[in-house]
């Protein structure tokens, strides 16, 4: 079997949700200058709902499809559901990702909850600081 | 033992046991006395396979260190420090080149230096920033995969419209860090200094720059120039090395978020080891990876002439 499946190539090739969005509600920027993997998710968000979501990801193959997927994923859902968003249904919905590249699905997860959570500080919403583990900032 | 004490240990020993220290431009500048070579990665492979030493201390990261083994496999060549790897060169393995290749029939797939040995067995040439022109444009191919960094390939491809490229969405997070925002404050601050910047740069930046070029390049512009101030768009040590070779003139970092932290684990403490003997990884290559790499930077090298 081949180490990356058909969706991680078509989705590391043609990116859903590239860009920035100028006027973001909220934005997620994971990773650190050792690793490599920069992600950073905007959200445009209206009535709790992710009206849009684009992301800038400069990485490997793996990472560059697991902010697409994720983004794919979130998309005119509720933030309740985004928040639930998991790596490995990130994961699961690639097909799978080689061994040595599941924390790149674990970024996409991060970069959308930090979006959320930088959406729900600049508006003073309350919210769960359960759902925000420090180590995941 | 001070820095001073430690610099002259370091001199007499590599010459007492015949070892030749390469420094990049991105290490600091107690680095850079010891050495007996300083340039940009692929300078100081050459200068790695012409010496006679028989031990190459190599102050980078990994892919620099296995490009020297590559070139003179004879030679023991110990990378610095180990933990001192290029994220950029992570960002794409073989596999993955192997399932775009699959992808896109009919494309030469050419990579940047800043690649492991590994994925260089299956790319067809290998370029640098400041080669990168020349040699793709002497390569017959019209089609062209470029991997990893597409702020670089875009540069590139905008000076050879002739020719089609593919990218991949990676690139060098150093470089990364510095947005058009960072041009706009730094003009304000410095309006009569020119911006020099480096072709992993994104795009906004370079467009806003007043010479783009590799890091050896940057530095020669600089000092020929007849300007008095500059605004240096790639790593931080390169505005401090500026400032040391030319006092007369003015240097400011575009960004001060433009550190390469893994260039700056290797310390001299760790040079120091190594020329004891007791530092440093030997960098081992089986010879089927060797040869195979081998044949893409001798490409680069036939292209280059």
């Amino acid at each position: 079997m081949a180490l990356y499946s058909e969706k991680v190539m078509d989705h590391f090739r043609s990116p859903r949700n590239v860009g920035v969005i100028e006027d973001a509600d909220g934005v997620g920027e994971v990773g650190n200058a050792v690793c490599g993997d920069i992600m950073k998710i905007y959200l445009k968000i209206e009535n709790d709902i992710i009206a849009d979501v684009k992301f800038e990801t400069f990485g490997c193959g793996s990472a560059i499809a697991s902010s697409s997927m994720a983004t794919e994923l979130i998309k005119g859902q509720p933030l309740s559901e985004a928040l639930k968003l998991t790596n490995k249904a990130v994961t699961e919905a690639l097909d799978g990702l080689p061994a040595h590249k599941l924390h790149c699905s674990v970024l996409a997860e991060q970069a959308i909850r930090a979006a959320v959570k930088d959406y729900y500080d600049k508006n003073d919403i309350e919210y769960d600081k359960s759902l925000f583990p420090e180590h995941e900032e | 033992m001070t820095v001073r004490e430690m610099q002259d240990e370091i001199i007499r020993l590599k010459k007492e046991r015949n070892i030749c220290i390469l420094a990049h431009a991105y290490q600091s500048h107690d680095i850079w006395d010891v050495a007996d070579y300083v340039g940009d990665s692929f300078g100081l492979s050459r200068q790695a396979a012409g010496t006679d030493a028989d031990t190459v201390i190599m102050c980078g990261v990994r892919f620099m260190a296995e490009t020297v083994k590559i070139l003179a496999p004879e030679k023991k060549v110990l990378l610095s420090n180990s933990e001192a790897g290029c994220p950029m060169a992570e960002q794409i393995d073989k596999e993955l080149l192997e399932e775009l290749k699959r992808h896109l029939p009919g494309y030469a797939a050419v990579c940047y230096i800043n690649t492991t040995a590994e994925l260089k067995t299956v790319c067809d040439v290998c370029v640098t920033s400041s080669s990168a022109k020349k040699i793709i444009g002497n390569m017959p191919e019209d089609k062209i995969l470029f991997v990893p960094d597409c702020n670089l390939g875009e540069y590139i491809a905008g000076q050879l419209p002739e020719k089609t490229f593919e990218f991949m969405h990676g690139g060098c997070p150093t470089h990364l860090r510095m947005s058009a925002a960072d041009v706009k404050k730094a003009r304000r601050e410095h309006p009569a200094a020119l911006l020099l910047v480096h072709p992993e740069c994104r795009p906004a930046v370079s467009a806003l720059a007043d010479f783009v070029g590799s890091t050896t390049e940057i530095m020669e512009y600089a000092e020929k120039s007849e300007a008095d101030e500059f605004i240096i768009g790639t790593e931080n040590s390169i505005v401090q090395h500026l400032q040391m070779n030319c006092p007369g003139k003015r240097f400011y970092p575009l960004s001060k978020d433009c550190v390469c932290h893994n260039m700056k684990l290797t310390t001299l403490g760790d040079i120091y080891d190594c020329v004891l003997g007791r530092g440093g990884e030997d960098i081992t290559l089986d010879e089927e990876t060797r040869l195979g790499a081998k044949r893409c930077i001798d490409r680069m090298l036939e292209l280059n002439r």
